[in-house]
């Protein structure tokens, strides 16, 4: 199954956190490094759904008085997850093979 | 130190918002975040970002939830697609389903929004509702010939005005006017512009309608009022250029300097109905009662008054106490006084025509609710199969009503939508169709109301029928719906043809009701007029009467035009009269018999008079009976004499003795010379009233007079003739309301022209919304036995064989459908005899034209949906079970 755009964000941003990854890291990461203003409804739907496909995992930590009294909801990328990221990724390598210029000509 | 919290209504949408299943979570990473942000940017910030957060929140969780297989929404959603599907797969349904509702939707909302704006028109004014008008009444014109319409509706007199506002306690306020005209003159043509006469409480009684400057007070108002004028904003605007400086100057009414002193609102416009009747657009001009020869005197009684009732009194109440103080110590036996609510006196005439539009408005409404439901009945014993599989496999009542009623509610919205796009068409096609002379405003917003109750009531109708199956789809045997025999499902069949019967029956009346007004027009148009119309200008001018102060003057001017008129190219003939037939003017007088009684037990002797020029019979062509013509050496203040219409002289000389015999008014004794044919005046579906004809002349002279011109030259030349031939005599006089006789005649059956027009247009699309309804329950029918008929195509049935089976079944409800239509038709008949002319409401002819109509559309519905049945393939056919 393929990955939409902001499944591939969410997954990415999961494996450059790594233990750190919950809902408001991910959330930053990904405006940080996508410079996509993105919400936390959306980081949580597309969460959820990468959980249900089995490329993200989830387990919940203590409450913290900064949290309001609520849990956290840590994820971290599964061996299925990093695999379709990879699929992506070579998916569209292969798209962009042979287009060298049309990828160079933003930089010149 | 306390960690900083997130507004609490944002966190509580959020709440809502997420999705139970990580709601905790992101609210507690929200948190977090807005802590963080707090200690870096400040509370406004972190505020503004929260909140940012909640309405971004909005879409992507609303969209799990649909997605959500448990929500509601979801399963509406997923049941949309379902009901869409299923439509999909009946074309026909949707098609004839969504063109039923469109037109009865359309039609209702665009015909009954036009005649709400034309016919009834709500009053412009604060507190309309308490708003009544005070009438005298005089019981001797009661049963009167010329009178009777007024016997109870005469206008009060200035000196009877200021007796009952000192002395009466039934109203807050009681206010007057009268109307005149008169020539405008300087700044432009001259002009003929409506004059109101206006007591001090006028305008402040009808809410200060008020632009510029101001109105008269009290002490400007009676006897010994100054000139002073206030304009209306169209005249302002038209002649004045919207001079904002016009008040404090002078304005030349008659050849009499008026000094201006306010302009009205736009929109305050006068008629000579009064100022009620807007539309009309004829610049006007009002003047404080008592100015320049506005009536002051007791007898004279030239104004309409107005009042606004007290809290909690009742016209009975207010009547009685006018009429105590008016006429109890005067004439308390026959005088008397009535109040009616001003909205009745509005609506009045028109109260009627209103009712039976509604009514055709509600017969079509029951066509279109009628057409749907039977298709969706018709459809609904197709389905049963599919329903009772959905049930078997599980589908729960409940499911199978939402599903169904969805499908109705798609097709009820397609009809809607469309509905409103016929109904701004039809608004559009309906105002160009109506006649001139209507009184039209120059937009006509659709009717909200009729098109919500339209719809409403189309979509009810549709739902109540459409869920039906569903209701029984779990409870009947599930066994006999999954495998039909033939034959099966004929109770649907039944509700459906009586269905379309009750159709079938509605529009039969709304044809033969507008049949009915149709001929009855039609006689209108072969009325025996009395004169000849065609080729006949008029045009009417009005003489000042500062410069035209004497009747040798007048006279002169009339005679005079008149002549040089008759010397032009291609005029036959050229004569003038005081108030040309169907101007909608003229007046009437009484009279005495000179050595004769009166018929016994009849009122004092009264005839409409008109003064003519001596030719005035010979140009319009009016037959001559007894007697002679005036002649031009008939001179009134010698021998005065007369020339009666035939009805007159047979009234009042039974015995055929009028010529010769005299009549006295004004004090003379004036010789009945000749006996000319009957002519209407004004009403073509009225008999013609009794008339006598006076020479105008230094005795009998009239300051206004409709030139009348026959020749052979188009209509605008001849207009173009007698301004400039006007204007040759007197460069300073308005000539108005040139008109052929022609169009007079016409204009003066505008409403029955629009009613029928209105009647027919509501028939034929009833006729066209059954047709289609039949059409598609005949054809739903039809496919419905396909497998039957299939088989009886394999076992060798011909073409006229299988057309008999399907007429064999559709024909009985036509039969039942006309049957009950005819009976319906004869009540419609009797509704509508007062607006029929020379047409009984029984009428033969009107009835064969509808059943005739309507017979012939069914049988082409019927016809076109059987032709499916012809073409079958028996293998296709049977192969379809």
């Amino acid at each position: 199954m393929s990955l939409n755009e902001t499944e591939q964000l969410v997954l990415l941003a999961l494996a450059h956190l790594g233990e750190d990854a919950y809902g408001v890291t991910v959330r930053q990461e990904i405006e940080d490094r996508s410079r996509h203003p993105v919400s936390i409804a959306a980081v949580y739907a597309c969460l959820d759904r990468l959980e249900r496909k089995g490329y993200a995992a989830a387990r919940l930590s203590k409450p913290t008085p900064e949290r309001g009294g609520r849990a956290k909801k840590h994820f971290r990328l599964t061996g299925d997850g990093a695999e379709a990221l990879r699929d992506a990724r070579e998916a569209m390598d292969r798209m962009w093979a042979g287009l060298d210029k049309l990828r160079d000509e933003r930089a010149s | 130190m306390t960690t900083p919290r997130p507004p609490r209504l944002a966190e509580a949408l959020l709440g809502l918002i997420l999705s139970p299943h990580d709601r905790a979570h992101a609210l507690g990473d929200l948190h977090e975040e807005y802590g963080s942000l707090h200690r870096a940017a400040g509370r406004g910030a972190a505020n503004r970002w929260y909140w940012s957060q909640v309405l971004r929140a909005l879409g992507p969780s609303l969209g799990r939830r649909l997605r959500s297989p448990v929500s509601t929404l979801s399963r509406l959603a997923e049941q949309s697609r379902l009901a869409f599907r299923a439509l999909r797969r009946r074309p026909g349904l949707v098609v004839t389903g969504v063109t039923t509702l469109a037109l009865g939707i359309g039609a209702a909302t665009a015909i009954f929004s036009v005649a709400d704006a034309v016919l009834l028109r709500p009053l412009p004014y604060p507190e309309g509702d308490r708003l009544v008008t005070i009438w005298d009444t005089y019981d001797d014109w009661r049963g009167h010939e010329v009178l009777s319409g007024y016997w109870d509706r005469i206008p009060l007199s200035w000196p009877e005005l200021i007796d009952l506002r000192e002395r009466q306690t039934s109203f807050e306020e009681i206010a007057a006017y009268g109307t005149a005209s008169a020539a405008l003159t300087g700044a432009g043509d001259p002009e003929e512009v409506l004059v109101g006469y206006a007591s001090a409480t006028l305008f402040p009684l009808l809410g200060a309608p008020l632009h510029l400057g101001r109105t008269f007070s009290a002490d400007e108002v009676g006897q010994g009022a100054p000139r002073l004028a206030v304009l209306s904003y169209e005249l302002w605007r038209d002649r004045y250029g919207e001079d904002p400086d016009l008040a404090g100057t002078r304005v030349v009414l008659d050849d009499r300097s008026f000094r201006v002193i306010g302009v009205l609102r736009p929109g305050f416009l006068l008629s000579p109905l009064g100022p009620f009747a807007p539309g009309i657009g004829r610049h006007a001009l009002w003047l404080p009662i008592g100015a320049d020869g506005s009536p002051l005197e007791r007898g004279n009684h030239a104004y309409e008054t107005l009042g606004h009732l007290a809290p909690g009194v009742t016209l009975e109440r207010a009547g009685t106490e006018a009429a105590s103080i008016l006429w109890a110590d005067r004439d308390p036996d026959t005088r008397g006084v009535r109040v009616t609510l001003r909205r009745d006196e509005e609506i009045g005439d028109t109260a009627r025509p209103l009712l039976l539009l509604l009514a055709a408005v509600g017969l079509l409404l029951v066509i279109a609710c009628g057409s749907v439901a039977s298709l969706l009945l018709g459809d609904a014993v197709g389905r049963r199969r599919e329903l009772a599989t959905k049930s078997a496999l599980g589908a729960g009542t409940g499911l199978l009503v939402r599903q169904l009623a969805l499908e109705t509610a798609f097709l009820g919205l397609a009809g809607a939508a469309l509905g409103v796009l016929l109904a701004h068409w039809g608004v559009g096609v309906l105002l160009t169709l109506a006649p001139p002379g209507l009184p039209l405003p120059p937009a006509i917003p659709l009717d909200l109301r009729i098109l919500g109750f339209a719809a409403a009531l189309g979509l009810g109708a549709g739902l109540a029928v459409g869920i039906l199956p569903a209701l029984t789809a779990s409870r009947r045997d599930l066994r006999r719906d999954l495998y039909p025999r033939f034959g099966e499902g004929e109770g649907g069949r039944r509700s459906q043809r009586a269905l379309i019967a009750l159709q079938i029956a509605v529009s039969l009346v709304l044809l033969v009701s507008s049949a009915l007004l149709a001929r009855s027009f039609g006689h209108l148009h072969e009325v025996e007029l009395g004169f000849d119309p065609g080729d006949l200008v008029t045009a009417r001018v009005a003489l000042p009467e500062a410069r035209y102060g004497s009747p040798q003057e007048a006279a002169l001017f009339f005679h005079s035009v008149a002549e040089r008129l008759h010397d032009l190219p291609g005029v036959e003939g050229a004569t003038a009269i005081s108030a040309v037939p169907f101007s909608g003017r003229g007046g009437s007088s009484s009279f005495d018999l000179v050595d004769r009684d009166p018929p016994l037990g009849a009122p004092d002797p009264e005839a409409l008079r008109r003064t003519i020029l001596p030719d005035y019979h010979s140009v319009m062509r009016i037959p001559l009976v007894e007697g002679r013509y005036l002649e031009p050496s008939d001179r009134t203040e010698d021998a005065p004499v007369v020339v009666v219409s035939e009805s007159m002289a047979r009234r009042y000389w039974p015995d055929g003795s009028a010529v010769g015999s005299r009549i006295e008014r004004d004090r003379r004794e004036w010789e009945i010379v000749g006996i000319v044919a009957d002519v209407l005046h004004a009403d073509p579906s009225a008999d013609a009233l009794p008339t006598f004809y006076v020479p105008l002349d230094v005795a009998e002279a009239r300051s206004t007079m409709t030139l009348v011109v026959r020749s052979g030259l188009p209509a605008g030349n001849v207009a173009d003739q007698i301004r400039t031939t006007v204007w040759e005599v007197d460069p300073g006089l308005p000539v108005e309301d040139v008109a052929t006789a022609d169009a007079l005649v016409a204009r003066s059956t505008t409403e029955e022209r629009f009613r029928t027009l209105l009647v027919t247009a509501f028939a034929l699309i009833a006729t066209l919304m059954c047709a289609v309804g039949l059409f598609g329950v005949v054809a739903r029918g039809v496919s419905a036995r396909t497998s039957e008929l299939g088989i009886r195509v394999a076992l060798g049935a011909g073409t006229s064989t299988l057309l008999g089976h399907v007429l064999a079944r559709e024909i009985p409800p036509l039969v039942a459908g006309v049957v009950l239509g005819v009976a319906g038709s004869f009540a419609a008949g009797t509704l509508l005899a007062g607006f029929l002319f020379e047409v009984g409401p029984r009428d033969p002819a009107s009835l064969g034209l509808g059943v005739a109509v309507l017979t012939g559309a069914a049988l082409v519905a019927i016809l076109a949906a059987a032709r499916r049945a012809l073409g079958l393939d028996p293998l296709r056919a049977i192969r379809a079970e």
